[in-house]
């Protein structure tokens, strides 16, 4: 089922693009189209090939190794509230980062997901929360010149 | 080209690049020492460092730590029964064996070795053919760098693991998303939906971070698979001796060949490499039954042949575009932060930035030898840091690199939507390294063809005209075609008619 969602998403994706290019001139369209063409072929060999592999597992036919990923779980060996939760934090980091700024947010982030993946203990979490983000400022800011961004200590 | 190899040579001995060179292959081996982590995701979390830092600094530093992980990746394989980077994996089959039977610095020093010898090979690989095929390329038009960017992106879709459709699909996508911004010939903003971040298109950068990075951050967190601590320390001498290197050396050089070919090949890189370097040592070795019990030679095999990739798949990056692997891809990329654009160019107005990254591999090799033999028994430490404490210190790098790039939040924010599509992509086993290929040859690929079309007054027949770009867009189709099921029909019936003809 994923698979034919990121087929589905894909083609919605293209032509959305089709539709966009109505309104360029040739020279600007030229390439895109072609492109959106190429996508819709190669996702409708994707869903073929998807089809064709289903009915040989139906008969009970052996798949090959590149068929087979596609016919197991999506979160295969994987903790989905952990990923799920993982990656739920990793989105409130992107959010609160510029109006919070990145002194106070990635220590935050950092000693949330460590002590919710039990890392390590609460001490050593703390150590990394504090040094790791001074660090990357050091190498960053410091060194080689470059932003991050500050929010609220601006 | 004598100048120009001088001028590199020049360059390569100016302190922040040898600097440069040191901090790569440190970051390197500790990046190749832990299990889980790969070069090409620590060359894409590190670009962003080389905005900072001039084009050819930032380049060798990014150059010698692709080069050191190679050989990093084996101290994971030897001490821990895993590969730290793919191309370690054969390395396992000999290595821990050996360590586990008390002789682990031998094994890495067999290893560290062999990875020397590879990547010195391969450097002077790299030196000689890359120039020569740059002249060739300093012939081509719009109408022949059209084709050399449909093949790069043909032969990696159908050459990286995985099914070639996926493959293809994935490179379409890339070259779709590429067309996203300011059309470079009309001024026409294209498919930026009035966000103005967009009108200078979609940051590769960005999105390599977040495909290379994000997936690889949640595979360390996803399940509790841990690293058994299975071999925790170094006590012995870890230098062969020189009555065993020279009893390595035919074997160390063989090997170092099959890499710089496998590396020459786009979409094949050191995980290919390192089972082709091991078999044929098996093959050739009057010990056959030895390998896989401990045996010295099957450590050298793979180790040599992955350091030699790295010179090997160097060369169709620089030469024409095409990168030779996932890492050289990201590589390409960086080169192109600095605003310099691979294939002809390359060899002529960048021949001073060119020649000190070749220059740059090549002394990596002797830094690798120097800092290994310092530092692998420090890495060995590294190999032990939990996969959960490395993986938020891996976002926060993507999240604060993302953003250096262009001072911009809504940079990360498309950082995290391409990590999450990368996660989804790894799950689904669709390649994401074509895809990255289409981002950055999107822009070369839709400038040709308005290039080629304006000469040729809008005939698409001016691609089958020139002879360069016919036997390229040949060879694009070929490799397409030999991976369908049309394709695989002749070479199946060709085997039957051979099998009757042996029956009869």
């Amino acid at each position: 089922m994923p698979y034919v969602l990121v087929a589905a998403a894909s083609c919605g994706l293209a032509s959305l693009f089709f539709i966009s290019s109505l309104t360029m001139q040739p020279a600007a369209y030229q390439m895109p189209r072609l492109l959106v063409a190429l996508v819709f072929i190669l996702t409708a060999a994707m869903l073929i090939d998807y089809a064709v592999q289903k009915r040989r597992k139906a008969a009970g036919q052996p798949l090959d190794e590149v068929a087979a990923p596609l016919f197991a779980p999506f979160f295969q060996g994987a903790s989905i509230p952990r990923v799920a939760i993982f990656l739920g934090a990793v989105i409130l980091y992107v959010v609160l980062l510029e109006p919070l700024g990145y002194f106070i947010v990635t220590p935050l982030f950092l000693l949330g997901t460590l002590l919710y993946l039990r890392a390590c203990r609460l001490m050593v979490a703390a150590a990394i929360a504090a040094v790791a983000p001074v660090f990357v400022y050091f190498i960053f800011v410091w060194l080689l010149d470059l932003p991050v961004p500050m929010g609220i200590m601006e | 080209m004598i100048d120009n190899i001088l001028l590199g040579l020049n360059n390569v001995l100016l302190l922040p690049n040898i600097l440069a060179i040191l901090v790569g292959t440190v970051l390197g081996l500790f990046v190749g020492a832990m299990p889980g982590l790969s070069a090409t995701m620590a060359i894409a979390l590190l670009l962003p460092l080389t905005f900072g830092l001039d084009a050819a600094t930032g380049i060798s530093m990014l150059a010698s730590l692709y080069l050191a992980a190679m050989y990093g990746g084996s101290i994971a394989a030897i001490l821990l029964r895993t590969p730290g980077t793919p191309a370690a994996a054969a390395t396992i089959v000999d290595g821990y064996p050996l360590a586990m039977a008390g002789k682990a610095g031998k094994a890495l020093g067999v290893s560290l070795t062999s990875s020397f010898v590879g990547g010195v090979i391969s450097a002077i690989a790299l030196m000689t053919i890359a120039p020569t095929l740059g002249m060739l390329v300093l012939e081509f038009g719009p109408v022949e760098l059209f084709a050399v960017a449909v093949l790069g992106i043909t032969i990696i879709a159908s050459l990286s693991q995985g099914s070639t459709i996926r493959g293809l699909f994935a490179g379409a996508l890339g070259l779709l998303i590429a067309m996203v911004g300011m059309d470079i010939t009309t001024g026409t903003p294209r498919f930026t939906y009035g966000v103005m971040n967009l009108f200078e298109g979609v940051p590769f950068t960005v999105a390599l971070i977040g495909l290379f990075s994000i997936p690889q951050a949640i595979r360390l967190i996803q399940s509790d698979a841990d690293m058994g601590k299975l071999v925790s320390k170094v006590s012995d001498r870890m230098l062969p001796t020189w009555a065993e290197f020279r009893h390595l050396l035919p074997n160390i050089v063989r090997s170092s060949g099959i890499g710089v070919m496998t590396g020459l090949v786009p979409g094949a890189g050191g995980d290919t490499a390192c089972w082709f370097a091991y078999n044929e040592a098996k093959r050739f070795s009057k010990h056959k039954e030895k390998f896989g019990t401990g045996f010295i030679d099957g450590i050298a095999a793979p180790e040599a042949a992955n350091n030699a990739v790295v010179g090997g798949a160097l060369v169709p990056t620089i030469a024409l575009g095409i990168p030779g692997s996932s890492s050289t891809a990201v590589l390409m990329g960086a080169l192109m932060v600095h605003g310099i654009l691979p294939g002809p160019t390359l060899m002529t107005e960048y021949a001073g930035v060119t020649y000190t990254l070749i220059w740059a591999v090549f002394f990596a090799n002797f830094a690798l030898l120097g800092i290994g033999l310092a530092f692998t028994r420090v890495s060995i430490y590294v190999t032990q840091i939990p996969n959960k404490i490395i993986a938020p210190v891996i976002i926060v790098l993507c999240v604060i690199g993302s953003f250096a790039i262009n001072n911009s939040v809504f940079d990360v924010g498309l950082m995290l939507i391409f990590g999450i599509l990368g996660y989804v992509f790894d799950r689904l086993k669709i390649p994401t390294a074509p895809m990255v290929l289409g981002l950055i040859l999107g822009n070369m690929l839709d400038g040709s063809l308005h290039q080629s079309l304006l000469i040729s007054d809008g005939s698409f027949m001016i691609f089958l005209e020139s002879p360069i770009s016919a036997v390229l867009l040949a060879v694009a189709a070929w490799s397409i075609i030999q991976n369908t099921p049309a394709g695989k029909w002749p070479a199946a019936a060709l085997r039957r008619l051979f099998r009757r003809k042996q029956a009869d």
